[in-house]
């Protein structure tokens, strides 16, 4: 009895605290999603490298931080700065709170390349997650650092890098003497290397990127009407769309670029169309008396998304490429326009005005479900970046137009300071 | 004589019947040298039958020769009777003297009898005496040692009767020693038992206290810990909806994670890794300060579930 009892205790006891030792479960449900914390060590030129004032390490941490993914560690808190893997203490980098750690090494070479070798570190882990060496000329330094920041951002986050993508957006300045240039620009994604494709002292709208980006289509008055051209970037050749009497207006490339929607008025009101690339012939989707406008192309080109105002107030509405019945989208709301999808097809970025301010939203077409992005008061022309992880958008700052990104779940929100007038109407490019 | 004869009769008896013996021999001893004779005259035998005269004759002078002859014969007879009694006399006188001696022996043996006798029944008597002395002697030595067996018999049998009394209350006692013993023993074992069991309940009581303590630690300690968990996991941007890791942490005591592995992953390496740095970013993580409540905690596992 006494034994049973001691034996019964005694295997109570060894069970649960083998079950305690084995099995204590903790469940874990909440988290935050603050961005992840990384720490880029400047990278180290044992050489002089002439004629290069590029800061590689700054261009990976503005990158990353501008994703909305990241925030860095700033170079004043770093208790070392090594550049090899043999000086990097990572108790310094746990103390500091960091999860991930990026140093690099810039070399030039006899042939007067740079080769650049970075090492990517989990922290807590205290290992090497990741280690390049990739060669640059002097001029495509920056082009360098965005690509490391592609491959550190999809390391990660499981998500390819859009960091080496551009963007094309139409900027505007008012000479003193009164005259309006108009440029279309195409920059890297960070804003810098800006490069004008086209100016005019007529308006340009409407600028859109072929889907493998090597063309780009805008909206010119510069025939004192509107008009689609399509760009080569390569080549700054273009070609000019058959043009009707009214709006000839919003292209869209579908994504395989055989064909392109727009918004064309020469039935009266206007409607979309779609046009014929190979055979050069448009074809009529829309049939209201409204105006149907801004289509864009569903990622599997079944489906085109567009704003019309069919229903007394601008709301999305979609279509079938082949035609058909239009439905309504957007239900949230007076106002929904200019709507494109993400790259994945489940959300749809848009104008949403709220309270009389106009705001950068998104809307989950499987819920329904609208989320503001922006803070602005007249944001403009979202434009999802090609991984879906940011959106660009105009918005204005101190009564002048410029350009913001956000990141998709809209955590992170950026200006981006470029040089000029007024900027509007951002692209992102599709990845190269 | 007689009184002697009284005095002994069997030895006088005895006498008589050997004197008669003897006498009956000399009797006897004589007729036995004469037989037919003296005592009995010759039977002249007749004889009817003439033969012839020459025979007759013969016979004659036969006859007158046996006549002659027995004449002599019978004189001869006679003196060797006469001197056969003569010599018988003689033998008798002398057998007579001889009697006479023989009696004064025999007389001088009775008495030397008589006297042995007398002597024999003396010492009979004294033997008798002696031997009734000697039984006397032999029953009150018998008494005695009957008496003195009794006696140590008796004390034997006290003295065994004591030993087995003794024993036997020593038995007793011991038994009752014992019983006592047993009793004590039993009562101490079920003392003993009850304070097992008591022991038991208490240390089962104290058990179920500490245990529940323990349990109570480990809720408090565990929601510390999910929460210092939480606030270091960075969930991994995008849908991350349905995705569940489940990794197992070593620490040593003081709290340090000094292991993390995936046991369970969710399939995405990046909602993964977000979870096993959240564990890691964690450490120390938050630990009772018993060091024995360390067990509970050595190992974790971790079930990360976005939005429960």
């Amino acid at each position: 009895m006494k034994t049973t009892i001691k034996v019964v205790l005694m295997y109570a006891l060894v069970h649960a605290s083998a079950a305690w030792s084995e099995a204590l479960k903790i469940e874990i449900t909440q988290g935050i999603s603050s961005a992840q914390p990384i720490a880029i060590v400047p990278f180290s030129s044992t050489q002089v490298v002439t004629g290069v004032a590029v800061d590689v390490a700054q261009i990976i941490s503005d990158d990353l931080v501008r994703s909305g993914r990241f925030k860095s560690l700033s170079r004043f808190d770093m208790l070392d700065k090594p550049f090899t893997s043999e000086q990097v203490n990572f108790r310094n980098w746990q103390a500091l709170g960091q999860d991930n750690l990026v140093i690099g090494e810039i070399t030039e070479q006899a042939n007067g390349m740079l080769e650049v070798q970075f090492q990517l570190f989990d922290v807590y882990k205290g290992e090497q997650l990741m280690g390049f060496s990739l060669p640059a000329n002097k001029a495509g330094l920056r082009s360098a650092a965005h690509r490391i920041s592609d491959l550190i951002y999809e390391k990660l986050t499981g998500q390819k890098g859009a960091f080496s993508t551009r963007m094309a957006y139409v900027t505007s300045t008012k000479s003193p003497n009164g005259k309006h240039e108009y440029k279309i620009q195409v920059a890297d994604a960070d804003g810098y290397g800006a490069k004008t494709i086209v100016t005019s002292s007529e308006p340009l709208m409407s600028p859109a990127w072929s889907p493998r980006g090597d063309k780009i289509s805008y909206v010119s008055f510069e025939a004192g009407r509107s008009s689609i051209y399509t760009q080569t970037l390569r080549t700054g050749a273009r070609e000019k769309l058959q043009s009707f009497k009214g709006i000839n207006g919003a292209p869209a490339w579908s994504p395989d670029g055989s064909q392109m929607a727009l918004t064309l008025s020469k039935d009266g009101s206007a409607d979309i169309y779609v046009y014929n690339v190979i055979s050069r012939s448009f074809r009529r989707l829309t049939f209201s008396y409204a105006i149907d406008t801004e289509p864009n192309w569903a990622p599997d080109g079944r489906t085109i998304i567009f704003t019309s105002d069919r229903g007394g107030k601008p709301q999305i509405y979609r279509i079938a490429a082949s035609g058909g019945q239009a439905t309504r989208v957007t239900f949230e709301g007076d106002y929904n326009a200019r709507a494109s999808h993400s790259p994945d097809g489940k959300n749809i970025v848009m104008v949403h005005r709220v309270n009389g301010q106009y705001r950068v939203a998104t809307l989950e077409l499987k819920t329904g479900f609208t989320n503001i992005l922006s803070d602005g008061q007249l944001d403009e022309s979202p434009s999802y970046a090609p991984n879906g992880s940011m959106i660009l958008y105009s918005t204005n700052d101190s009564f002048k137009s410029i350009l913001a990104a956000v990141s998709s779940d809209g955590k992170v929100r950026q200006k981006l300071r470029l040089q000029g007038g007024e900027v509007r109407e951002p692209a992102w490019s599709p990845f190269k | 004589m007689i009184d002697l004869v009284k005095k002994h009769p069997l030895a006088s008896l005895l006498s008589l019947v050997l004197h008669l013996i003897l006498i009956g021999f000399f009797i006897f001893s004589t007729s036995f040298n004469e037989p037919g004779s003296s005592i009995v005259p010759p039977v002249p035998i007749v004889k009817a039958t003439v033969i012839d005269d020459s025979k007759i004759k013969a016979e004659a002078e036969k006859l007158k020769n046996q006549a002659l002859e027995k004449k002599q014969q019978e004189k001869k007879r006679l003196d060797d009777l006469k001197n056969k009694r003569l010599a018988e006399e003689n033998k008798l006188a002398e057998l007579k003297k001889e009697q006479a001696l023989e009696q004064q022996k025999l007389e001088q043996h009775k008495a030397e009898q008589a006297a042995s006798a007398a002597k024999l029944k003396k010492q009979q008597a004294i033997d008798e005496k002696k031997k009734a002395d000697a039984t006397k002697q032999l029953l009150i030595a018998k008494e005695k040692a009957a008496k003195e067996k009794a006696i140590k018999e008796k004390a034997a049998e006290e003295n065994r009767a004591k030993a087995q009394a003794i024993k036997e209350k020593a038995a007793k006692e011991k038994l009752a020693k014992e019983k006592a013993a047993k009793e004590k023993a039993a009562k101490a074992l079920a003392a003993k038992e009850q304070a097992a069991r008591e022991r038991a309940l208490n240390q089962l009581a104290e058990q179920e206290e500490q245990e529940m303590r323990a349990q109570e630690a480990v809720a408090s300690y565990s929601g510390l810990i999910r929460q210092k968990v939480e606030r270091n996991w960075l969930q991994p941007p995008g849908d991350i909806t349905g995705l569940s890791c489940t990794v197992r942490v070593r620490l040593i005591p003081g709290g340090d994670v000094i292991d993390v592995q995936v046991i369970k992953s969710s399939g995405n390496t990046y909602f993964d890794r977000s979870v096993e740095l959240a564990t890691r970013k964690a450490s120390p993580l938050p630990l009772p300060n018993d060091p024995a409540m360390f067990n509970y905690f050595r190992t974790l596992d971790f079930y990360f579930r976005p939005g429960g």
